[in-house]
């Protein structure tokens, strides 16, 4: 590495000289033979995963780092286009009956693994088995609820129920080895957004079996990429896998993962030239953004994400619970373009609804608005409803300790005792206390976040917010709103979706069980020499969708 | 004077057998690198100290410990240090082989001549050729005094080593005829053991070994049996005796212990308030003192010959303040015959009946108002 | 001593079982568990991974199989009936599945990290050995003069800058502003100039604290007769001190040197978080918030181990430099 930042040095030193010396000089050459040749730039991409990947098996990962490599080495039955809409993966494509229960996936013909082995339609078969099986116990397995069978596994106990046989009854089969059909308890609509999961890709069963299948002396690839190095805890290295043919060559010749678990040291990478896209750690945005030359490289964009305050709706004793004057005025109380500015340092911008915009059904709609005095009639209204004073309010806000709440936190508590002279007690919990504190007893105002799976509005709805959802934390439950939800699901096409989600938003909105803050938004630097990245607001780590057809352009270093 | 000139005037010299080819750079060490390997007497005096003054540059003040004292010693003599605590015993001792502590310590002025040599001229170098080698000295508390992480043979042979240019077999050698012959048993077998292996009196009996090792002109013994218990105390004084008279070494004895000084030495110096108050032959000055504060070092003592452990009996009154002495007779806030003229002067040491008789007082000067 | 050794090491058998115990109940008292996720999964699926992980067991159950390889449950033991994970215990030497790192058992992560750590650990110790005592004995033969202020002032600081703080502003000054070595590393094994930084950034406290120790230890020394008897004897002024003084000055040095090894060895932590060393110091920490339970476990026996064996071997090693102890 010495070496190659004393050569680099040297080769830019004559470029310089021998650009001097061209300008001085007298003679009249014509410009094409003393331009200096810089040679093609090896096609090599660095990125920063942050450490370690939990798994490199596609069926178990649920986490950003693993799914950043996995997206390179795997390709499920469908994918997405730059803006995100579904396009054809390793399926060429697919029919849905006329009841909408089933999905006929058609291979491409001739996909092969890394390892050369032909990819066949009975790997689907095991690689979707093997999701929902209990005894696998992959995190994911909740996708494949719709299946027929599905969710009567996801309930199965092993050590009681017959698993083998209701496997066997699992809505998914291979009538030939290009053909892949999924039956469906009933017709969910956004279920092919479900094949676009790395959970869903094709495995081998003989690959699986394999003692250590994930190392990369076994691992078997069927992305655009393969796995030629895992060194534990320190890189990952990807080259393109020669034998995929389900799309576009990839361009890359390499992408090589480094683990650098302290942010400002993988800043640092990055500013170093050791690593082609950088993440900025929020304490570093203000100096990235007046450095003349870094401002250059910053890449903005929106993440299909929302931060948010939920009101615990668990209690039914709880104020909360009690008083929608309550909730409203606790909301429109909070000033949430200042809170942007000065809570945020400026990046990102006001969430005013639970979809995020970016996704299909985001409705442009300030549902709610920064309102002192509206707050503070509604903060009355619902005190006269419950019959108390302000004084009798004892409200807890609940956030976890690790990660940089504080200053929302106090944010918000200065709005509300302004508005409504309360004091609302912060009260922080280590992460894994907190989450667990969430599920049983949540407090009255509790911070959390959420992350699209997949760019669907069922994702921030029904995942989110309807009445059996795990993720539910608050506990608000709406059956109206869960009718909405059930019918837009068996909609054949987005666009007779879209108005029921968002119906169902609407509602949603109007019982205020939540404060959406912010949408998430990217602040990433890119190296001016890395060309066709192609960012989606789907992404977690920037460009992660489409890093194989990147390209580098020559530049010295 | 220009360095050139300097190093014209004092060359340095390598002597060639001086033990670890120590440049002798001053013309003192000169004289000192020819007389080292011998014992034949150089001057006519062993040690002659003149005006020796040694000061402390404490936070307080300044604290006179030693203040112009002179005194002589003859080849082959035994002298006693005798005061309170506290008067300058050690610090002369010290000073004679300049380990005062320093900092704070400070040697003023004076001059300390050693078989012809003059001390206080020598180079740090050239004195470290003298100490061990010319000059021993044993330490009142032999449990402290040792290393303890080091054996005690490596202990003893260390400065033969070093002086008596020793292989380290020869030296060994050295050491186990040492120990035996301050009177350890099996000699041999315990050069390997540590000082906590051994009792205090054996400790200080390898002490006086360590001290001996390389057959100095000069032992100099602070309070050597202070630490140990009067049976040990008579054993060890003994042993000091017999071998310096076998070696021929003199010895400068400090003591607490009148009856000590009264048993071992030729000659005794009382000291007070870091000056020698009387000087003289032991007789003299046990028997016919001239300074009221010998006598009240020995009033309470019945009978100076049988009294070999007896303490110095405590006077009455505190011991004067090292840091600011006035111009008088520093005994006189204790003294019972203190007159206005001692309050004003401070007497000179001069002379008494008895060679060598000196005494710091006015009261028994001839013509004194003390018979 | 031979028979002293030995009931040492025995000891610390119960030593490790009693801290097992502690660590093991205390990390399933805790809320929370492995498998919380801000995006949560159903409870048919967490229950799926308790079963497979065997976490619906009464946690002494859990315990006892983490010992194993007593076979307690047997249908949870046995793989192929409900495919859940079985594991030897500790006493068969595995220590079980990892929690978060789900394609890798604890034995492989620890494997894999181990000797990084320790290596990473061992140079730091030596370094700071190396600089520490001759600074804390140089600093007290010159006391009160400027290599003693320059050491002090050395020492305050090592002392007072945590080590994140240095590890980030040696990261800052010598990688990214300077360039002169890689933020991250990609080659531990092949490239010496990738333990510079770490090491002098995990060095800086131990050094310091060695230093302090040092210094007022000589100082102690200096003042002592045994000293004043070498100075008597001729000794020149170097032997004194390296003869005399210095082992006398280590022994209480020693006495931290111990916890400061096992402290160097297990607790890398941030240096190895800060510049993406891949040892095991990080799960350390990390394995706690993401209760992964087996990492826990193992994280703890080693430091709990680490700290034992170099307590005993201070106390050997105290054998060796102060003669006046000895063990029976
Ligand atoms: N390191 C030192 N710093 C300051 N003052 C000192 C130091 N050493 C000795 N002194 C002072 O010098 C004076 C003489 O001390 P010295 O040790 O010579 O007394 P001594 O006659 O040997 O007494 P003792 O019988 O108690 O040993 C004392 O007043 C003491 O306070
Ligand atoms: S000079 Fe005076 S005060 Fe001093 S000792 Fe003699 S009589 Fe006493
Ligand atoms: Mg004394």
């Amino acid at each position: 590495m010495w070496f190659k930042r004393v050569m680099g040095a040297m080769v830019a030193l004559t470029v310089v000289l021998a650009a001097c010396t061209a300008d001085t000089g007298t003679s009249q050459e014509p410009s094409g033979s003393s331009t200096p040749s810089v040679a093609p730039a090896e096609q090599v991409l660095r990125v920063d995963i942050g450490g370690e990947p939990p798994t490199l098996d596609p069926t178990a990962a649920t986490d950003s780092a693993s799914i950043q490599v996995l997206r390179s080495l795997t390709y499920p039955l469908a994918y997405f286009d730059e803006d995100l809409n579904i396009v054809p993966g390793l399926a060429e494509s697919w029919d849905v009956s006329e009841d909408g229960q089933t999905i006929t996936f058609h291979l491409k013909s001739d996909l092969k693994y890394s390892n050369g082995d032909p990819i066949v339609a009975g790997d689907f078969v095991y690689s979707w088995k093997r999701l929902i099986d209990p005894r696998t116990a992959a995190g994911y397995s909740y996708v494949m609820a719709d299946v027929v069978g599905g969710s009567e596994l996801l309930g199965a106990d092993p050590e009681v129920d017959d698993i083998d046989a209701m496997l066997d009854a699992f809505g998914v089969s291979a009538p030939d080895d290009s053909t892949f059909v999924v039956s469906l308890a009933h017709a969910a609509s956004y279920f092919v957004y479900i094949a676009t999961l790395w959970v869903t890709v094709p495995l081998q069963e003989s690959w699986t079996s394999t003692e250590g299948f994930t190392e990369a002396e076994n691992y078997v690839s069927s992305g655009p990429m393969k796995l030629t190095t895992w060194e534990h805890n320190a890189q990952i290295v990807l080259e393109a896998n020669e034998n995929w043919s389900a799309g576009p060559a990839p361009t890359l010749e390499r992408i090589e993962m480094a683990m650098i678990a302290d942010p400002a040291a993988s800043l640092g990478a990055y500013e170093t030239d050791d690593l082609d896209i950088g993440s900025v750690p929020s304490q570093d945005v203000a100096r990235v953004q007046e450095d003349p030359e870094l401002s250059q490289e910053v890449l903005q964009g929106t993440v299909l994400s929302i931060y948010y305050f939920g009101f615990d709706l668990k209690d039914p004793n709880g104020p909360f619970a009690q008083s929608l004057n309550l909730r409203k005025a606790f909301t429109e109380a909070i000033d949430r373009e200042t809170m942007i500015t000065v809570a945020f340092g400026g990046i990102g911008t006001v969430a005013y609804s639970l979809v995020p915009p970016g996704m299909p059904g985001y409705q442009d709609t300030k549902f709610w608005e920064y309102n002192l005095e509206q707050a503070q009639a509604d903060f009355a209204a619902g005190l006269s409803e419950l019959g108390i004073t302000a004084a009798d309010l004892h409200l807890q806000i609940g956030f976890n300790a690790d990660s940089n709440h504080e200053n929302k936190v106090e944010f918000m508590q200065g709005q509300w005792s302004t508005a409504f002279g309360v004091t609302v007690e912060p009260v922080s919990l280590e992460w894994g206390a907190y989450l667990s504190r969430l599920s049983e007893d949540p407090f009255d105002i509790f911070r959390l976040g959420w992350g699209a799976d997949y760019p669907h509005p069922n994702n921030f709805l029904t995942d989110l917010i309807s009445c059996s959802s795990g993720n539910n934390n608050g506990g608000y439950c709406n059956e109206e709103v869960d009718a909405l939800l059930a019918e837009a699901a068996v909609k054949a096409t987005l666009d007779e979706q879209v108005p029921l989600y968002n119906q169902a938003q609407e509602q949603v909105m109007a019982d205020a069980p939540i404060i959406t803050i912010r949408n998430g938004a990217r602040f990433t630097l890119i190296k001016p020499w890395v060309q066709n990245l192609v960012p989606t607001s789907q992404d977690s780590s920037t460009g992660e969708l489409f890093y194989s057809w990147i390209t580098i352009a020559p530049h010295e270093m | 004077m220009t360095l050139s000139e300097e190093s014209a005037q004092a060359p340095s010299v390598v002597v060639e057998d001086l033990p670890d080819s120590v440049e002798v750079a001053t013309e003192e060490g000169r004289r000192m690198a020819a007389q080292l390997h011998d014992k034949q007497p150089h001057a006519k005096r062993l040690l002659e100290v003149r005006n020796l003054t040694t000061q402390f540059f404490t936070r307080e003040g300044v604290v006179h410990a030693v203040d112009e004292v002179s005194f002589d010693l003859d080849y082959g003599e035994t002298l006693g240090l005798v005061g309170e605590s506290g008067c300058g015993k050690s610090v002369t001792a010290l000073s004679l082989v300049r380990l005062v502590p320093s900092p704070p310590g400070r040697i003023v002025s004076g001059q300390i001549i050693f078989d012809g040599v003059d001390i206080l001229k020598l180079s740090n170098a050239e004195m470290r050729l003298m100490r061990g080698k010319k000059i021993g000295f044993i330490f009142q508390d032999p449990m402290t005094s040792l290393n303890p992480t080091l054996p005690i043979g490596f202990q003893i042979s260390e400065s033969a080593k070093l002086h008596l240019n020793l292989s380290r077999r020869a030296a060994d050698d050295r050491a186990v005829e040492l120990l035996s012959k301050v009177g350890i048993p099996r000699a041999r077998d315990r050069m390997k053991d540590y000082p906590h292996q051994f009792s205090g009196g054996m400790r200080q009996r390898v002490m006086i070994a360590i001290a001996l090792a390389c057959d100095p002109m000069l032992l100099l013994a602070d309070e050597p049996t202070t630490a140990l218990d009067v049976t040990i105390q008579a054993q060890i004084l003994d042993l000091i005796r017999s071998l310096s008279e076998e070696f021929g070494t003199a010895v400068i004895l400090i003591t607490h212990d009148l009856g000590i000084a009264a048993g071992m030495c030729h000659r005794v110096n009382v000291m007070y308030a870091g000056r020698i108050a009387e000087t003289g032959l032991v007789d003299d000055v046990f028997e016919h003192a001239r300074h009221p504060y010998s006598w009240g070092l020995m009033d309470s003592l019945p009978r100076l010959t049988d009294a070999r452990s007896a303490r110095l009996r405590t006077i009455e009154g505190l011991p004067p303040d090292l840091l600011d002495p006035g111009p008088e007779c520093r005994f006189s806030p204790r003294c019972h015959y203190v007159t206005d003229r001692c309050r004003t002067a401070e007497p000179e040491l001069s002379s008494r009946e008895g060679e060598g008789h000196l005494a710091r007082c006015f009261g028994t000067e001839p013509g004194g108002w003390i018979a | 001593m031979g028979a002293y050794l030995i009931r040492r090491v025995l000891w610390i058998i119960p030593v490790l079982f009693v801290v097992s115990i502690i660590t093991f109940s205390l990390m399933h008292a805790v809320p929370g568990g492995p498998w919380s996720k801000e995006k949560k999964l159903p409870p048919s699926v967490i229950e799926h991974l308790d079963q497979k992980y065997n976490l619906d067991e009464p946690v002494f159950i859990q315990y006892l199989n983490w010992v194993g390889p007593l076979q307690f449950d047997e249908g949870a033991l046995q793989r192929d009936e409900a495919d859940n994970l079985v594991f030897g215990g500790l006493l068969a030497g595995d220590l079980g599945p990892s929690y978060k790192y789900l394609d890798r058992s604890v034995n492989d992560i620890v494997a894999d990290g181990i000797w990084v750590t320790v290596q990473l650990g061992l140079m730091s110790f030596i370094l700071s050995v190396i600089v520490g005592i001759p600074l804390g004995v140089i600093a007290a033969l010159r006391h009160n003069g400027i290599p003693d202020y320059a050491a002090t002032f050395v020492s305050i600081i090592g002392i007072a800058t945590p080590t994140f703080v240095a590890s980030i502003l040696l990261l800052v000054v010598f990688s990214i502003a300077l360039g002169w070595f890689q933020p991250n590393s990609l080659d531990w094994r092949t490239d010496p100039s990738s333990w510079v930084l770490p090491v002098i950034a995990l060095s800086l406290f131990p050094i310091a604290q060695i230093a302090r120790y040092t210094r007022a230890s000589m100082l102690e020394v200096t003042r002592r007769d045994y000293v004043r008897t070498a100075h008597s004897k001729g000794v020149k002024e170097g032997s004194v001190v390296v003869v005399h003084m210095i082992r006398n000055a280590l022994i209480p040095v020693v006495t931290i040197l111990g916890p400061l090894l096992a402290f160097l060895i297990t607790g890398s932590f941030i240096t190895e978080f800060i510049f993406s060393v891949p040892g095991i110091g990080r799960y350390y920490v990390t394995s706690i918030g993401q209760r992964d339970y087996g990492v826990i476990m193992a994280m703890t026996m080693l430091y709990a181990a680490a700290i034992a064996i170099m307590n005993l071997v201070v106390d050997v090693l105290y054998a060796y430099i102060d003669p006046r102890i000895r063990y029976s």
